[in-house]
C-alpha cells in the first residue's frame, strides 16, 4: 500500500470528525462525557485545519510576490513592468496595514477604493463577453442547444427586468410566467443533488482509502 | 566454286576472278583460299592447335627436325625400340645378308644410270635424302617421263619382291598374299644381283620405303612386303582414277583437271588424294605448294613394311642422318607379330602404347573439344600430310586411321596394331574411298578454312560484340563457334570497312577471346602460382569498367508537365493556412462597438440622472418571499445582537449593496445590535462599508439616526474566520475559540472582541437573536446552512443573496432551513417598499431595467442579422456554385 501511515491517519481523523456529527453536540463542561471527548478532538482538529488554511494563504501571498519579482528581474520578453507595479502596490498595502492596522477606516477605504472598481469592471466585462458569446455560438455551432441557450437568455433577461411582475398580473400569463420562473429552480435542485452525491462519494472514498489525495 | 565464277558468298553477285573482295559489298571473296589473308590453314583455332601441336611434337615434326633433335635426350620408348631393334638386328643378321645378296642380284639386273635415276627420282619423290653428295636437280621433262617408266619398273620389282614371301623375321609367318598379286615368275626369277654401290643405294631406297611406311620400327621386322600391291595395283588404279595414262601424266605444261580442282581448294582437300605425288613429277611442272607442304611434313605413320632391318646389313655402315630421323619417329611399339590380312591392315588386338599416349595427349590437351569424326582426322591430316606427298601409297589411309584411333582410342584398340602393314590394303581402301575424298575433304575444307573467331576477324560477326556485352565474354564465344559450324555451306565474309567503323566500341571490346589464354596461361604469382587455367584476376579487373551513368532526368511530355505543376500547386496550397475572408462590413467595426457602448452608457446614466430615487417603480410588487423575510425580521429579539455574516465579493457589491441596504436600515431603525463576521478577508471591510452607507442613508432621512445608532457601540466586527468555511464548525460550537481578535474599531488597542458590549454575553450561536447571511455564493450559503444553522437552535436564519444564487437556495427556503430570503435589486426594492425605508434601490432600478432592455435588443438584433446574413451568403454560395 502506498503511504499506509498517511492513509490510516486520514481515515482515522475522518471517522472521528464524522462521529462528531452523529453524536449529540451538547457537552457539559462540568460533566464531560463521550460527546465532549469527540467534540474536543474534533475542535482540535478543526483548529489545526484552520491554522493550516491561514498558513496556506500566507504561503500563497509570498509565492505571488516572488513570481512577480522574477518577472521584474527577467530579461527580454519575459520582463514585465506591470509586475513592478503590483509589487509596489503590495508593499504599500502591506506597510499601511502594518502601520495603520486593518481596523483603520482609512486603510479599509483605501483597500475597497482599489479593489471594488477592479472587480466590478471584471464583472461588467463578463456580462458583455457572455452576451457576445451567445451571438458567436449561433455562428459557430448553430444547433438546437445554441438556439435554446440564446432563447433562454433572452427570456430571462425580459423576466428579470421586471416584466415577470407585470405578466403575473395578467391572469392568462400568470401560470406560464410561474412555470418559467420555476425552471431555474428545477435546474438548481438537480445541481444540488449532484453536488450532494458527489460530496458523499468523495468522503466515502477518502474514508475507505480508495482515494488518497494526500499521498502526493 | 570455279575461278570463272567468282561469286560473292555474301551478296551472290559475280566478281572478276582476280578480285579479292566483292566490288558490291566489300565482302572477302576468297578469304580461305588466298594465302595472303590466311597464311595458315584454319587450324589456328585454339583447341585444334593444341592437339595439333601435340601431334606434331609427338610424331610429325620429329623426323623433320631429326638432325636437330638427334642430340637431345632420347625418350624412353625410343630407347626401348632401339634396344629391341639391336637385338633383332643381330638375330636377323643372316636374313638381311640374304636380302642384301638378293638385292644385289636385283641391282645387277638393273644396273646402270637408269637404275640410279629412278632410284634418285624415287628418293626425291619420297623425300629421302640421297646418299650422294650432289643435290638432285629438278629433272627435265624427259627425265620425268623416264622416271615414270622407271617407276613402273620399280613397281614391277616391288611386285616381284612382294611376291616372294621373304620372311626376314624368324618365326613370323608371312602375310597371306593374294594369289593374283603374286607374280607367277617370282620363284623362277633370280633375285637381282647388285653391286656394292648399287646395293647401298638400293638399301637406302628400301630404307626410305621402309620409313615411308614405317611408324613402327618393326620390332618384328616382317617383310612380307605387301608392297607389291601398294606399288603396283594402287598406282595403276590411281592412275586411272586421276586420269593419267600409265606411261605418263598429262601433257607438259598442262595441269590436269583434277589437279586444278585440288589447287582451287586448300591443300587440305588434296590431302586424301594420294596419287598426286605421282602426277606432279610426271607433269614436269614444279611441285605445287600444297605438295611441298606434304614434303615438309615428315612421315607419320606409314609403316606397313619396315625395311629398316635391311638398311643396317646392307650398308653395314652407320645409319645415315635421314634414317636416324626416321628412327626417331615414335615407333609403334607393339607391331603385329604377323601381317594382317589385307582386309584389315590396321586391325589389331592391342592398341600400341604410342598411340595410346598420342590419344591421351590429344584428349588431355584438348579437353574442351569434342572432335567430330569428320573434323579430327582431317585436321592433322591437312597440315601434316607431307608424307602422303612422298609416299602416297602409304600415307593416306594409315594417317587417317591413326588419327581416328587417336580420337577414338576404344576403336583403335581393336584396329590399331599395324600388323604387317599391308600397303595393298590401304591402297585398296584408298582406291575405294578416292571417289568420296573430294566430298569429304570439301567438308573438311570448309571447316578448316573457316576457322573460329581467331582466323576470321570478329567484325565478321556483327552481333558478336552485342553478345559479348549482353552475355559476357564466355557466353559470346559459344555463338561464334556454333555460328561457324552453322556456316559450313557458306563462305565467310568480312564486314566492310565502313560498317566496321560504325560498330560500337563495346562490340570490339567484347570480341577479345580469353578462354584459350586462360587455359594456357600459368599463374606466376600469388598462392595459385604454378597452376594452369587460373582465371586472371587482372584481366577481370580491366574488364570491369566504370558503370554507366544514367541520367535521372525524367522525360515528360508537356501534358505531363502541366499535370505535375497542378499537383505541385495543390500540395503547396495544402501547407498554406486558409486565408480568412475579410468580413465585408458596411460600417467599421470599431465605430459599431463605440456606438453600442455609447448607447448602453446613455441608457444606464440617463435614468440615474433623471429619475428620482424616491419614486417607486411601477409594477414592482413584493412577493411572498419578501413578506416572509420581512416578518422574520420583525420577530428578531431586540435585546440580543444579530449575527451579520457578510460573505460576498467586492465585484458583487453593486447588486448586494442595493439588496441588503434596506435590511440594514431596517435593523438600524430597530436599534438592533450587530456582530459582524465573515469567511472571506474582505468581508469585514465590506460590512463596515455597508453599515456606513446605511447609516449615511438613514441620516439623510432622519438625522437623529446617527446619534441614536452609533456604529462603534452598536456593532462589533469579529473579523473573518481564518479557515474559511472550515472554521464554521468550530465557530458554531465554540465561537469564542474560533474568533479571538476581531477587527477592532480602536486602532492600536489590542482587545478581545468578545469583551465588546455587543457580544460580551454571547457564548454560543444560539445566544444571538438570529443570523443574517448576505452572500453571493452557493457554497458559502450551503456551508452556513448545513454547519451553523443547527447551532442556532431555532433562531432564524435569514439570507440576502443575489439573483444568481437565489434559485439554488430556494430549496433550503422551501425546506425551512432558511426562514426568509430576498435576492437581487428587485428583492431589495421590494423590501424597502415593504419596510418603509427610504427607497434607495429604486433610483438604480430604472437604469438597471433599461439596460436590460437594451441588452435584450442588442442580442436579438445580432441574432437576426447573423441569421439573415447566413441565409443570404448560403444562397450566394449556391448560386455561384
Amino acid at each position: 500500500m502506498r503511504a499506509p501511515f498517511s492513509t490510516a491517519l486520514a481515515i482515522a481523523f475522518g471517522l472521528v470528525v464524522l462521529l462528531g456529527y452523529f453524536i449529540p453536540a451538547p457537552c457539559d463542561p462540568a460533566n464531560p462525557g463521550l460527546s465532549c471527548t469527540f467534540l474536543g478532538i474534533r475542535v482540535v482538529l478543526l483548529d489545526w485545519g484552520a491554522t493550516l488554511a491561514g498558513v496556506a494563504m500566507l504561503v500563497g501571498i509570498v509565492n505571488l510576490a516572488l513570481v512577480h519579482w522574477r518577472k521584474v528581474r527577467a530579461s527580454g520578453k519575459e520582463r514585465d513592468l506591470l509586475s513592478a507595479v503590483f509589487l509596489l502596490a503590495f508593499l504599500i498595502t502591506l506597510a499601511a496595514g502594518l502601520w495603520f492596522t486593518p481596523a483603520d477606516v482609512r486603510f479599509q477605504r483605501a483597500v475597497l477604493g482599489i479593489q471594488t472598481p477592479v472587480e466590478i469592471s471584471l464583472m461588467a466585462l463578463l456580462v458583455v463577453t457572455l452576451a457576445y458569446a451567445s451571438l458567436r455560438l449561433l455562428q459557430r455551432r448553430s444547433g438546437l442547444m445554441a438556439v435554446s441557450f440564446v432563447i433562454s437568455a433572452l427570456v430571462f433577461l425580459l423576466l428579470m427586468s421586471g416584466l415577470s411582475g407585470l405578466f403575473q398580473q395578467v391572469p392568462l400569463l400568470r401560470e406560464p410566467v410561474n412555470v418559467i420562473n420555476r425552471l431555474p429552480l428545477a435546474g438548481a435542485r438537480g445541481i444540488l443533488l449532484g453536488i450532494a452525491l458527489g460530496s458523499l462519494t468523495a468522503g466515502l472514498r477518502i474514508l475507505l482509502g480508495a482515494d488518497r489525495p494526500y499521498s502526493g | 566454286m570455279s575461278m570463272a565464277e567468282n561469286r560473292c558468298p555474301m551478296c551472290g553477285k559475280s566478281n572478276p576472278e582476280e578480285a579479292q573482295r566483292c566490288v558490291f559489298c566489300q565482302a572477302q571473296l576468297k578469304p580461305l583460299t588466298g594465302g595472303e589473308e590466311l597464311p595458315q590453314p584454319s587450324f589456328s583455332s585454339s583447341d585444334e592447335t593444341e592437339w595439333l601441336k601435340s601431334l606434331r611434337h609427338t610424331m610429325g615434326e620429329e623426323p623433320s627436325s631429326a638432325g636437330e633433335t638427334g642430340q637431345e635426350e632420347e625418350p624412353d620408348w625410343l630407347a626401348r625400340i632401339r634396344q629391341r631393334a639391336q637385338t633383332e638386328r643381330q638375330s636377323t643378321d643372316e636374313d638381311k645378308n640374304q636380302l642384301s645378296s638378293w638385292l644385289g642380284d636385283t641391282g645387277k639386273e638393273t644396273s646402270g644410270a637408269g637404275e640410279e635415276d629412278w632410284l634418285n627420282q624415287l628418293r626425291a619423290v619420297t623425300g629421302v635424302p640421297q646418299e650422294s653428295p650432289e643435290e638432285p636437280s629438278p629433272p627435265s621433262q624427259e627425265e620425268r617421263r623416264m622416271t615414270t617408266g622407271e617407276l613402273r619398273d620399280v613397281r614391277d620389282r616391288l611386285s616381284r619382291i612382294a611376291g616372294e614371301p621373304v620372311d626376314l623375321s624368324a618365326g613370323v609367318p608371312p602375310a597371306p598374299q593374294p594369289a593374283e598379286t603374286t607374280p607367277p615368275s617370282a620363284e623362277a626369277e633370280q633375285p637381282p644381283q647388285v653391286t656394292a654401290g648399287e646395293t647401298s643405294d638400293l638399301a637406302e631406297w628400301l630404307r626410305s620405303l621402309e620409313y615411308a611406311g614405317m611408324e613402327k620400327p618393326a620390332e618384328k621386322t616382317e617383310f612380307s612386303i605387301p608392297l607389291e600391291q601398294s606399288a603396283e595395283q594402287p598406282y595403276g588404279d590411281l592412275a586411272e582414277f586421276t586420269g593419267e595414262s600409265e606411261l605418263g601424266g598429262p601433257p607438259e605444261g598442262e595441269q590436269p583437271d583434277w589437279l586444278k580442282a585440288f589447287e582451287e581448294v586448300p591443300p587440305v582437300e588434296e590431302a586424301p588424294s594420294a596419287p598426286e605425288p605421282l602426277a606432279a613429277p610426271v607433269s614436269g611442272e614444279e611441285t605445287p605448294d600444297w605438295l611441298k607442304a606434304f614434303e615438309e611434313v615428315p612421315p607419320v605413320e606409314e609403316a606397313p613394311s619396315a625395311p629398316e632391318p635391311l638398311a643396317a646389313p646392307v650398308s653395314g655402315e652407320e645409319t645415315p642422318d635421314w634414317l636416324k630421323a626416321f628412327e626417331e619417329v615414335p615407333p609403334v611399339e607393339e607391331a603385329p607379330a604377323a601381317p594382317e590380312p589385307p582386309a584389315a591392315p590396321v586391325s589389331g588386338e592391342e592398341t600400341p602404347d604410342w598411340l595410346l599416349e598420342l590419344a591421351q595427349t590429344f584428349t588431355s590437351e584438348t579437353p574442351g573439344v569434342q572432335p567430330s569424326p569428320v573434323e579430327v582426322p582431317v585436321s592433322p591430316f591437312v597440315e601434316e600430310v607431307s608424307p602422303q606427298a612422298e609416299h602416297p601409297e602409304g600415307v593416306t589411309m594409315p594417317v587417317e586411321e591413326f588419327l581416328e584411333e587417336a580420337v577414338q582410342p576404344e576403336q583403335t584398340a581393336e584396329t590399331t596394331p599395324v600388323k604387317g602393314v599391308d600397303l595393298t590394303d590401304w591402297l585398296a581402301e584408298l582406291e575405294e574411298e578416292a571417289v568420296d575424298k573430294e566430298a569429304i575433304s570439301r567438308a573438311f575444307i570448309l571447316e578448316e578454312e573457316q576457322p573460329p573467331s581467331e582466323e576470321l576477324p570478329a567484325a565478321s560477326y556483327p552481333f558478336a560484340g552485342i553478345d559479348a556485352d549482353l552475355l559476357g565474354a564466355e557466353e559470346a564465344e559459344t555463338p561464334k563457334e556454333t555460328g561457324i559450324e552453322g556456316l559450313e555451306g557458306l563462305a565467310p565474309a568480312l564486314l566492310p570497312d565502313w560498317l566496321q567503323a560504325l560498330r560500337p566500341v563495346e562490340a570490339v571490346i567484347g570480341e577479345t577471346p580469353t578462354g584459350v589464354e586462360e587455359e594456357t596461361q600459368v599463374e606466376r604469382a600469388g598462392p595459385l602460382a604454378g597452376l594452369r587455367g587460373v582465371l586472371p584476376a587482372d584481366r577481370l579487373v580491366i574488364q570491369y569498367r566504370k558503370p554507366p551513368v544514367y541520367s535521372i532526368k525524367l522525360r515528360v511530355t508537356e501534358k505531363q508537365r502541366q499535370h505535375i505543376e497542378v499537383l505541385d500547386d495543390l500540395i503547396k496550397a495544402e501547407g498554406k493556412p486558409a486565408a480568412v475572408k475579410r468580413e465585408d462590413l458596411q460600417v467599421p467595426r470599431r465605430l459599431l462597438r463605440l456606438t453600442l457602448a455609447l448607447i448602453l452608457i446613455l441608457v444606464v446614466l440617463i435614468p440615474l440622472l433623471v429619475s428620482s430615487p424616491s419614486v417607486v417603480p411601477t409594477g414592482l410588487v413584493p412577493d411572498e418571499n419578501v413578506r416572509g423575510f420581512y416578518s422574520q425580521m420583525n420577530l428578531l429579539v431586540p435585546d440580543r445582537p444579530v449575527l451579520l455574516v457578510v460573505d460576498y465579493d467586492v465585484g458583487y457589491l453593486g447588486e448586494m449593496r442595493f439588496a441588503a441596504t434596506g435590511v440594514i436600515e431596517n435593523l438600524m431603525l430597530k436599534r438592533q445590535r450587530l456582530a459582524i463576521v465573515s469567511t472571506v478577508p474582505t468581508g469585514p471591510l465590506l460590512a463596515n462599508d455597508l453599515l456606513e452607507r446605511a447609516q449615511l442613508k438613514l441620516t439623510q432621512v432622519e438625522p437623529a439616526i446617527r446619534q441614536g445608532y452609533a456604529l462603534p457601540d452598536r456593532t462589533v466586527n469579529l473579523g473573518y474566520l481564518p479557515g474559511g468555511t472550515t472554521s464554521l464548525q468550530e465557530f458554531a460550537t465554540f465561537p469564542r475559540q474560533a474568533v479571538f481578535a476581531g477587527l477592532g474599531s480602536v486602532p492600536g488597542e489590542p482587545q478581545n472582541v468578545w469583551g465588546h458590549v455587543v457580544v460580551q454575553n454571547i457564548n454560543r450561536l444560539s445566544d444571538f437573536a438570529g443570523l443574517l447571511l448576505i452572500t453571493d455564493r452557493v457554497d458559502t450559503a450551503r456551508a452556513w446552512i448545513e454547519q451553523v444553522e443547527p447551532a442556532l437552535e431555532g433562531r432564524p436564519l435569514l439570507v440576502v443573496t443575489s439573483a444568481q444564487v437565489a434559485p439554488m437556495l430556494t430549496p433550503y427556503v422551501d425546506s425551512g432551513q432558511i426562514e426568509g430570503m430576498i435576492w437581487g435589486i428587485t428583492g431589495g426594492m421590494a423590501y424597502e417598499r415593504l419596510a418603509g425605508v427610504p427607497p434607495h434601490a429604486a433610483a438604480y432600478w430604472n437604469a438597471y431595467r433599461y439596460g436590460m432592455y437594451v441588452g435584450f435588443a442588442f442580442i436579438l438584433s445580432g441574432v437576426l442579422l447573423r441569421s439573415i446574413t447566413d441565409v443570404f451568403s448560403r444562397r450566394r454560395t449556391k448560386h455561384e456554385a
